[in-house]
């Protein structure tokens, strides 16, 4: 069994918009074991980067986490301080974001970039941080890297620099990793290493939360996955269970999208309509203006999260009063 | 370094361009030198004598010829108002503009640095609104003004700084901070606006992600991508100073560059009008320069885009 590195129950994030006050995401709960990879898939505007910022304490100002805890090694840390955070970010918790373009500050060389995070939280020689730099380099694929760290970001190519992101992130070994859409800026082969990358890392024991808005990668290399609709999850299962029985409408839209070519070309299979914007979702069901099968109490009364078969959990009234455990009474 | 050469050709050209011009123009504004200088009961036999001992009876070409090499030579030409060699009077007058100036630039810097970063730090808070109104007030009002308030309040109400003059170092801080009050505005919100664009960039974040503190992005990450576009900015300015602050060299008496050529331009002193434009001109070049340099010291993007 292995330990739950991240714990996310009932978070609730707020935001202001005017003089109103909109949760942005609401009630996400989730979890992320060590060694495996937990994806985040949802259409942009969902909430998936909210969460991740979340976690990682990089939440704008003006937002607010109001409800739910965030367990992460078992301890609290919604609410942490800025010192908690400086402590834990980058050593055992650290985070990859969509744009290498422009993650990487312009002015300082990547290698210097890299061992920052090692000079903050260990007492390390200059010459000895280096050196580590140049194994997780080596590591991670970056080629020639005793060259490449005195590289400025705008000499290495899109797929070098998010390498040089990760080996940013990995440097001091974290528990946990979040990789906010990181193969979403570059070219189908770069992002099959890149994701092939991120699974070797998990294999050494850090827990990967993958975040993306393309169902293709989440299931090439995640272990469970969370859909996000909406500000909220509307189904968790395991990967392969997930991707053979969707149940929720919209997690069976989402498949229907992403078309295989074996079957009949002609017309694209689109979810009618557009993500609910945050100061207009409905009061029930955040899906209910665009799924089909919609019923009565969608539109007023928000569902709850139903586990139908163990360990898959869906968001849906058409599940209402369809509990696994009830069936095995 | 191709650039570099390429910058120092630029600056020579526009240095020959402006000394080009000024030929231009002296012969271009009507009646004879020679005459007005020697006053309207001038024999006319006498003008002829002076205007061919000054070689203004020469071929055109000619002329500009001589007036380039005399150039070249830092021979300007006696001033007609003062009766001394430009060259003589200008390097007299140029420690006290350039006092003035580093002095006025330094006021300028850090306090407009410093307010710029304090704003930013705490933007939309009360000190923020008020570094911004002062730096405001300091944009929009004349240097004269400010220098007589200054002068009013501090050497002739509290009696604690000369009202003019060059005597003593005390003596420059008034015309310092008059001059530098207007650069120090528009330092201080340059660098408060583009910091403030800075914290928004993503590798901000990453700073974050990786563990350093609010201090520690600011100076490790945030400032020094934030001073660009200042240390153009002063660079510009500095130029400006240096180059002779008319207004402020006349309200404090400060014999200075500044001074010069408002003389010239009174006393119409063609000579020591030439020097000093030609001299406001080096200034303004090798300001531009420097701005360059140190752009291209400082973000090494820049090697390959000039």
């Amino acid at each position: 069994m292995a330990d739950t590195v991240l714990e996310v129950s009932h978070l609730t994030v707020s935001i202001p918009m005017g003089k109103e006050v909109f949760p942005a995401i609401s009630d996400v709960s989730f979890s992320v074991q060590s060694g495996k990879i937990t994806g985040l898939v949802g259409e942009s505007g969902c909430g998936k980067s909210m969460t991740a910022r979340a976690i990682m304490g990089l939440l704008k100002p003006n937002c607010k986490i109001t409800e739910g805890s965030i367990l992460f090694d078992g301890k609290e840390i919604s609410h942490a301080s800025a010192k908690e955070r400086c402590d834990l970010s980058g050593n055992q918790m650290s985070m990859i974001f969509q744009e290498p373009m422009t993650s990487l500050n312009p002015l300082m060389k990547v290698g210097r970039q890299v061992e920052e995070a090692l000079r903050i939280h260990t007492k390390i020689s200059a010459a000895e941080a280096e050196k580590k730099t140049v194994e997780i380099f080596r590591e991670i694929g970056v080629p020639d890297p005793e060259k490449r760290l005195k590289a400025y970001p705008h000499e290495l190519s899109g797929g070098l620099r998010q390498r040089v992101m990760i080996a940013m992130a990995m440097i001091c070994r974290p528990k946990l990793l979040i990789a906010d859409e990181p193969t979403t800026a570059l070219d189908v082969i770069v992002e099959a290493q890149i994701l092939s990358l991120m699974k070797q890392l998990c294999e050494s024991g850090t827990g990967i939360l993958l975040i993306s808005h393309n169902p293709g990668v989440i299931a090439q290399v995640c272990d469970d996955v969370s859909i996000m609709y909406a500000g909220t999850i509307v189904e968790q299962a395991d990967v392969y269970e997930l991707f053979d029985h969707p149940m929720h409408p919209y997690t069976q839209g989402l498949f229907n999208a992403v078309h295989s070519l074996s079957e009949d070309r002609g017309e694209l299979d689109v979810i009618p309509g557009t993500v609910p914007d945050i100061t207009h979702r409905p009061s029930g069901c955040g899906f209910c203006t665009r799924c089909t099968q919609v019923k009565q109490q969608c539109e007023s009364s928000f569902p709850v999260m139903h586990e139908p078969i163990d360990s898959h959990r869906v968001r849906c009234h058409l599940f209402d009063g369809k509990e696994s455990h009830e069936h095995a009474h | 370094m191709k650039q570099i050469v390429q910058r120092l050709l630029q600056a020579v050209l526009v240095l020959f361009g402006v000394a080009l011009l000024l030929f231009i123009m002296v012969r271009v504004i009507p009646g004879n030198p020679v005459a007005m200088m020697m006053g309207d009961h001038a024999d006319p036999a006498a003008i002829e004598r002076i205007s061919h001992e000054l070689g203004l009876d020469r071929p055109i070409h000619e002329q500009f010829f001589i007036y380039l090499r005399n150039v070249l030579r830092l021979d300007f030409g006696t001033s007609i108002t003062l009766g001394r060699p430009v060259a003589d009077l200008m390097t007299a007058a140029f420690p006290n503009t350039l006092k003035l100036a580093v002095c006025a630039a330094v006021f300028a810097w850090v306090t407009g640095i410093f307010c710029g970063i304090i704003s930013a730090a705490y933007s939309n808070s009360f000190i923020d609104h008020l570094f911004m109104g002062i730096s405001l007030l300091g944009l929009s009002m004349p240097v004269f003004l400010i220098a007589m308030v200054l002068q009013y309040v501090f050497a002739y109400h509290l009696h604690i700084l000369p009202i003019s003059g060059t005597d003593s170092w005390k003596s420059f801080i008034l015309p310092a901070i008059a001059l530098g009050w207007n650069c120090a505005g528009s330092v201080a919100r340059l660098m408060r606006s583009s910091l403030l664009e800075v914290m928004e960039e993503d590798y901000i974040d990453t700073a974050y992600a990786k563990g350093r503190s609010h201090a520690g992005v600011l100076i490790f990450h945030a400032l020094r991508n934030a001073f660009l576009p200042v240390v153009t900015m002063m660079a510009v300015q500095f130029s400006a100073l240096i180059s002779g602050a008319v207004i402020t060299e006349t309200v404090f008496s400060i014999n200075g560059i500044g001074r010069l050529a408002a003389a010239a331009i009174n006393g119409r002193d063609i000579p020591l009008l030439q020097g000093t434009v030609l001299f406001s001109t080096l200034a303004a070049v090798l300001g531009n320069l420097l701005a360059d340099w140190l752009y291209l010291l400082l973000d090494p993007r820049i090697t390959e885009a000039i």
